[in-house]
């Protein structure tokens, strides 16, 4: 089995050459000298340089001008900046360096270089495996002192101070200098380790990203180098080997980096995406990952699920060119963005601090998925040399679902001053960025609370927030705080906000005021503990073990991550096409809650399907006025639904500047989001055997739905036919006879039959009252089963390929070129009328079949199927991947299904689609989940339990050493463990 | 704090050269910014004469700082830049050399003079570019900014609503979608479509927003009209600037005028007569999200 890791760079003075002594007796030589002469000038006592202390704390591992610049700073002396030609008589920044260097430079031809043999072995050791090796140093000198030890050869790359001044980059606690050694080696930064023994070379290789960093402590180093985030921190290199840094890397991925997305650096371009990755949710409401401090264009909107309103200007740059057609006059037509609740603004002696202005150096975000935790971490300067550190973390309590936590802390670091924290929660642009909103109520009731009240336009939904904030030992709240900080001093603020709305209670500001001043101040860690506990249980039935993979790993626990913090347990509510992490698709509520995430639900939190499918029942009276409004008895789901389940889908768009006029088919004719749900309903009842469900809203569901396809199918030429319908593949409208569709309402109305006869003979009385409620006439189950028996249901042909629709063969052929896989272009928009007639399609429409009843076809049939639609597919949806994974990996077609797999796991976290901006992919999420649990581990459920497919294990990705799950079955959990054929 | 402080107006003597004094003292004014004009002349003359001569109206000298040699090369310029704290260069794309020149073609190597393309190619600030057929328009009415979720646009579109807000101008943005070259724009961006009527408005919105992370919802408010068209860029281009007569379109790009790039620039330069602000990105900062088979 190969190493964990490519290379491994490391620092020079002090890991590689016992330099560090002579480096901290020149600085001492240089300092002492200068402060002895400044003492006598000034009359102040003379302080010496600490060739410790000093030398850890302020110039070890550093530029020689930023060494002497922070040591001068902890002194509390400026000095002019002078010139790099400066020489050693000036009293300047460079001038002093410039001493500093004569002094290194006499020291190292009088005493000459010695080496640490132990390090030196590991080098050869390591090259020996064919590791790469690099050395990076801050010093100018590096050349030199490699020459005079005698240890050029053992490097493959080499950064010296005098190469990063060439290539301008900046010096440690930077990481440019270690990332270019990495790059001139050809190896990513996480398959490289760092070896340092300064400060800040270990803070580089934090920053930098790399597998590993070793801190190597020659003596009272230790708890600096691991608090700032050395791995592992040895006395001596020689207390190391290879394979022990294989171990350390190998642990670290799985237990850190695997529960963790790490952000570094800051680009405002791509902070949209970000937010939607960073959103911290609990099913009941969703906040966006915004900065603490957000900046003017920041989208940190708080979605409430279920809490929808009329359509106002809330994308106002793209509704001056689409203009919507129809439906947009509902008073539940989009889901509502409340303002942010976590925004904060903080300044230092009247500097802002925050990432819009000039004196931000550090910023880095983590996402800690096992506690559910958004943590941040921040570091300014402001003039002159004063650094300032900010670390916030934040959730939305999956204990309280009504709470948000959020603690601030700040520590002035090198200097005393006045910090300014304004936690309240005003909106200064509320009426452009949360137009639904009417401000009801801004202020605080009594003292240290700030409450936040807003109604709905249309909707006329109450939305009521209310805050305290407190400083950690103060014993109060405080909107708006002015607070003397002493030089190292942390100051921790604390904020509770408890959200509540009218769909809650009658009085939500009675509700959030009452739950606000019930919070104690000591009860804030055990809060974030409880929040932590509810997770710690999610992760053991929704966690899965890829032994060998940790991206992999940290990449489903991504998605679990967000499929558990997107649904809540209220069954008046769903979740929407991008859940509570962005405004894209409005919230509405799709046929991807069935097929696409109820099954991750089904078999790790099945309450939750419960109150998904709750959802469906909820607003069934919806789907009836839709059936109704179709023409058609029974209930017919909308395409897109909210609250009360009527269609929300506009029925036409207009480009304004083109003119033209693009209709939309989906809403009228996507109809098999109807047997969808049959089928959900159906798997819930299998899976679960919850008798309470199927009786009082399952058979309802059911019937209702089959009534509906009763009366849809035309009887023609002795079958049924299903005509004028738009199936999973949406570039063809009005087709006829969709075999997805087709497929899916026979087993809608055969399991309404069976569901019928079970509660006829279960509960008669029960059937009695609901048969009497819907009028069911007392033969209709049998004209279901009879328009089932004669459906037509498109099956192989002598190849072995199912039509998609009638006259799919005969369509025109449209050779789809490679750049348009994965790459609709936008002529699938304004051309929708000519692509209806090629043979192009959009997502997985007849493979969706082969997944959904891995039963009904044999694997030739599979086979056929998938090589013939395959190359037909573009991808225009982020559906479409993961259900080409699970199909491929059945067939074991190992580089087709770890292809797709790869596209689906990675969408959201490699911004596959260039859209996660508008909010993160859970129905892909979930797909990605059915392609691991029935593609590559083909399980099947019998009377005792999940089975996986025998073959599993030759299905695996190369790597993955073996996959372990837990999923629920029938009221218990089941391990599934299937070992890899790289298993040792 | 004005978005340009300081304008540089190099002048070459010739009357092409000088046909963006005009538009320098109206932005100069309306920003309340310095104006150095760099006019070539054989003999100095005493400010007020050389002001006189450059028919500059009286009411602008205030705020002209005039430099004075016998020729300003493209390397006197862009040290310019720096030492005057010029944050705005504006200047004919063509000057003395390309005066008698005939019938400009598209190539824009052409199109542009050797001194200007040096310049636009070189310096650290935007540049205010005149078109051969440049017909002066003021005061400017609105800004036409073409967007393509680029990092280059996303400057271009800060720059324009920030210019926008100080002069009080409407913005209006445009996305063209070239069939011929699905790698550009919003499709390579969006690389999957789904539900049209919530996807592409939705990225539509997200190629503008993108821009405009620190401007001042004042500042964004400016955005009156967003276009998303299909078809080449340089001809759609011309026909909204042609339908709507913006006094300025302000353009990101990479930065260099190389024979066979920019493309779409040449075109514009060619057929408008509005002058174009170049718009070139700033240096990112660095950005790394640990995630990906790159961890293992």
């Amino acid at each position: 089995m190969g190493l964990e890791f490519d290379a491994v760079l490391f620092d020079l003075d002090g890991v590689v050459t016992d330099t560090a002594r002579l480096h901290a007796a020149a600085w001492a030589e240089l300092f002492d000298e200068f402060l002895r002469q400044r003492a006598a000038a000034g009359g102040e006592p003379f302080r010496p340089f600490d060739p410790t202390a000093d030398y850890l704390a302020h110039v070890d591992g550093k530029p020689r001008y930023e060494g002497v610049r922070c040591f001068l700073a902890a002194r509390g002396i400026a000095l002019p900046e002078g010139h790099p030609a400066d020489g050693p008589e000036a009293v300047t920044v460079h001038g002093l360096g410039a001493r500093k260097d004569a002094e290194f430079q006499r020291r190292l031809a009088r005493d000459g270089v010695e080496v640490f043999g132990s390090t030196v072995a590991l080098i050869r050791t390591l090259r020996e495996r064919g590791v790469k090796t690099g050395v990076v140093t801050s010093s100018r000198n590096g050349r030199e002192v490699l020459r005079a030890a005698g240890i050029e050869d053992l490097f493959d790359a080499r950064m010296d101070g005098l190469d990063s001044e060439a290539l301008g980059l900046a010096g440690k606690p930077d990481p440019a200098p270690f990332l270019r050694c990495a790059a001139l080696l050809g190896v990513a930064p996480g398959r490289a380790v760092v070896v340092e023994d300064a400060v800040s070379g270990v803070q580089a290789g934090r920053r930098g990203g790399f597998g590993l960093v070793v801190g190597v402590d020659r003596g009272g180093n230790r708890e600096a180098l691991a608090a700032q985030g050395a791995d592992l921190v040895v006395a001596d290199l020689g207390h190391l080997d290879v394979a022990g840094l294989d171990g350390h890397l190998r642990a670290r991925r799985e237990a850190v980096v695997a529960w963790r997305i790490e952000q570094e650096g800051f680009d405002p371009a791509r902070e949209h995406a970000v937010e939607s990755l960073f959103t911290v949710g609990n099913g009941y409401l969703g906040v966006r990952g915004a900065l603490d401090a957000p900046l003017s264009g920041s989208q940190g909107d708080l979605l409430v699920a279920g809490v929808y309103d009329r359509k106002q200007a809330t994308r106002p740059y793209s509704e001056l060119e689409f203009l919507g057609g129809g439906r947009d006059d509902a008073p539940d037509a989009e889901l509502v963005s409340a303002p942010f609740p976590f925004r904060v603004r903080l300044a230092v002696d009247g500097v802002a601090l925050d990432l819009a202005g000039p004196h931000w150096r550090e910023h880095r975000r983590a996402l800690d998925l096992r506690p559910g935790v958004l943590r941040a971490h921040d570091v300014y300067e402001t003039e002159p040399d004063r650094r300032t550190v900010v670390r916030t973390r934040r959730c939305a309590s999956l204990d309280d679902r009504h709470l948000l936590l959020q603690e601030i802390t700040v520590c002035l670091e090198n200097h005393s001053g006045t910090l300014d924290l304004d936690a309240s929660l005003a909106d200064p642009d509320l009426a452009t960025s949360h137009p639904h909103l009417v401000p009801l109520e801004a202020g605080p009731p009594d003292p240290g609370l700030d409450v936040h009240r807003f109604t709905t336009r249309a909707s006329g939904i109450e939305i009521c927030l209310v805050a305290r904030t407190t400083l950690a030992g103060s014993g109060r709240d405080a909107v708006r705080w002015r607070v003397a900080a002493a030089i190292g001093e942390a100051l921790t603020f604390r904020r509770w906000v408890v959200v509540y709305t009218s769909r809650d209670t009658a009085d939500p500001r009675a509700a959030a005021l009452e739950r606000a001043r019930a919070l104690r101040h000591e009860a804030f860690e055990g809060a974030l503990d409880a929040h932590a506990a509810a997770w710690t249980r999610i992760w053991e039935r929704a966690d899965v073990r890829i032994a060998g993979s940790p991206a992999t790993e940290q990449a489903l626990r991504f998605n679990a991550y967000h499929l558990v913090s997107a649904a809540d347990h209220d069954p008046r509510v769903s979740v929407g096409a991008r859940a509570l992490t962005g405004r894209a698709y409005e919230g509405h509520v799709f046929w991807d809650v069935e097929i696409f995430k109820l099954p991750f639900y089904l078999h790790t939190c099945p309450e939750i399907a419960r109150s998904l499918l709750g959802y469906r029942h909820h607003t069934l009276d919806g789907a009836r006025r839709r059936a109704r409004g179709l023409g058609h008895p029974g209930a017919c789901y909308a395409w897109e639904s909210t609250a009360s389940g009527d269609d929300v889908t506009p029925t036409t768009i207009r480009l304004k500047t083109t003119g033209k006029e693009i209709p939309i088919f989906t809403g009228t004719q996507q109809i098999h989001v109807t047997a969808a749900v049959a089928h959900a309903v159906w798997r819930y009842w299998q899976a679960t055997g919850d008798r309470a469900f199927l009786r009082d809203a399952g058979v309802e569901i059911l019937a209702e739905t089959a009534r509906f396809w009763a009366s849809r199918s035309t009887r023609d030429g002795g079958r049924y036919r299903i005509r004028g319908v738009v199936g999973p593949d949406e570039y063809h409208h009005s087709v006829d006879d969709n075999a997805y569709t087709n497929w899916m309402a026979r087993f809608n109305l055969e399991t309404a039959v069976r569901a019928a006869g079970w509660l006829r003979s279960e509960d008669a009385r029960a059937w009695g009252a609901l048969a009497e409620r819907l009028a069911l006439g007392a033969d209709e189950p049998g004209q279901w089963a009879a328009v089932a028996r004669d459906l037509h249901c498109p099956g192989p042909d002598a190849r072995g390929v199912i039509e998609q629709f009638a006259g799919f063969f005969d369509l025109e052929d449209y050779p789809l070129p490679r750049e348009e896989r994965f790459r609709a272009p936008i002529s699938r928009l304004f051309d929708w009328d000519r692509i209806n007639r090629l043979k192009v399609v959009k997502q997985a429409d007849v493979l969706m079949l082969l997944h959904l009843f891995p039963d009904a076809f044999p694997p030739e049939v599979v086979a056929a199927n998938y090589r013939y639609y395959e190359p037909l597919t573009d991808h225009g949806s982020s559906l479409s991947p993961g259900i080409h994974a699970a199909v491929a990996a059945r067939l074991g077609l190992r580089e087709d299904a770890e292809r797709y797999w790869r596209e689906s796991l990675w969408l959201d976290l490699s911004n596959a689609m260039a859209n996660s901006a508008l909010g993160v992919h859970p129905a892909c999420m979930g797909a990605t989940w059915q392609a691991l649990v029935f593609g590559f581990l083909g399980v099947r459920f019998t009377d005792a339990g999940p089975v996986a497919d025998p073959a599993a294990a030759a299905r695996l990705p190369a790597r993955w050493r073996g996959v372990a799950l837990t999923l629920a079955w029938r009221g218990e959990l089941h391990r599934v463990e299937v070992a890899g054929k790289a298993a040792p | 704090m004005s978005v340009f402080a300081s304008i540089l107006v190099p002048l070459d003597g010739s009357r092409t050269a000088a046909r963006g004094l005009g538009c320098a003292a109206w932005l100069a004014t309306r920003l309340g910014a310095r104006l150095h004009v760099l006019s070539a002349t054989p003999a100095e003359l005493p400010a007020r004469e050389a002001l006189a001569r450059l028919r500059i109206p009286q009411v602008h000298w205030p705020l002209v700082t005039l430099h004075q040699a016998p020729a300003f090369p493209e390397e006197a310029i862009l040290a310019a830049v720096p030492r005057h704290g010029v944050q705005l260069v504006l200047m004919s794309a063509r000057g003395e050399t390309a005066d008698a020149a005939a019938e400009p073609a598209a190539d824009p190597t052409a199109l542009v003079g050797q001194v200007a393309r040096a310049v636009i190619e070189g310096s650290p600030v935007p540049v205010l570019l005149l078109p051969p057929r440049y017909r002066e328009a003021l005061p400017w009415q609105r800004v036409l900014v073409p967007v393509s979720g680029e990092p280059e646009a996303d400057e271009a579109l800060a720059l324009a609503v920030r210019l926008a807000a100080a002069v009080d101008l409407e913005v209006h943005v445009a996305h063209v979608e070239d069939p011929d070259a699905p790698d550009e724009g919003l499709a390579a961006r969006a690389r999957y479509a789904d539900a049209v009527h919530h996807e592409y408005p939705a990225q539509l919105d997200e190629v503008v927003r993108r821009g405009l992370p620190g401007c001042a919802p004042e500042e964004c408010r400016r955005i009156t009209d967003v276009a998303l068209c299909r078809g080449d860029v340089a001809g759609e281009l011309s026909a909204l600037i042609e339908r709507t007569r913006p006094g300025v379109l302000v353009v990101g790009w990479h930065g260099r005028l190389r024979p066979g790039r920019a493309r779409v620039l040449g075109h514009l330069l060619r057929a408008i007569t509005c002058p174009v602000l170049l718009v070139k990105p700033a240096v990112r900062n660095p950005f790394r999200l640990d995630v990906g088979e790159a961890l293992q």
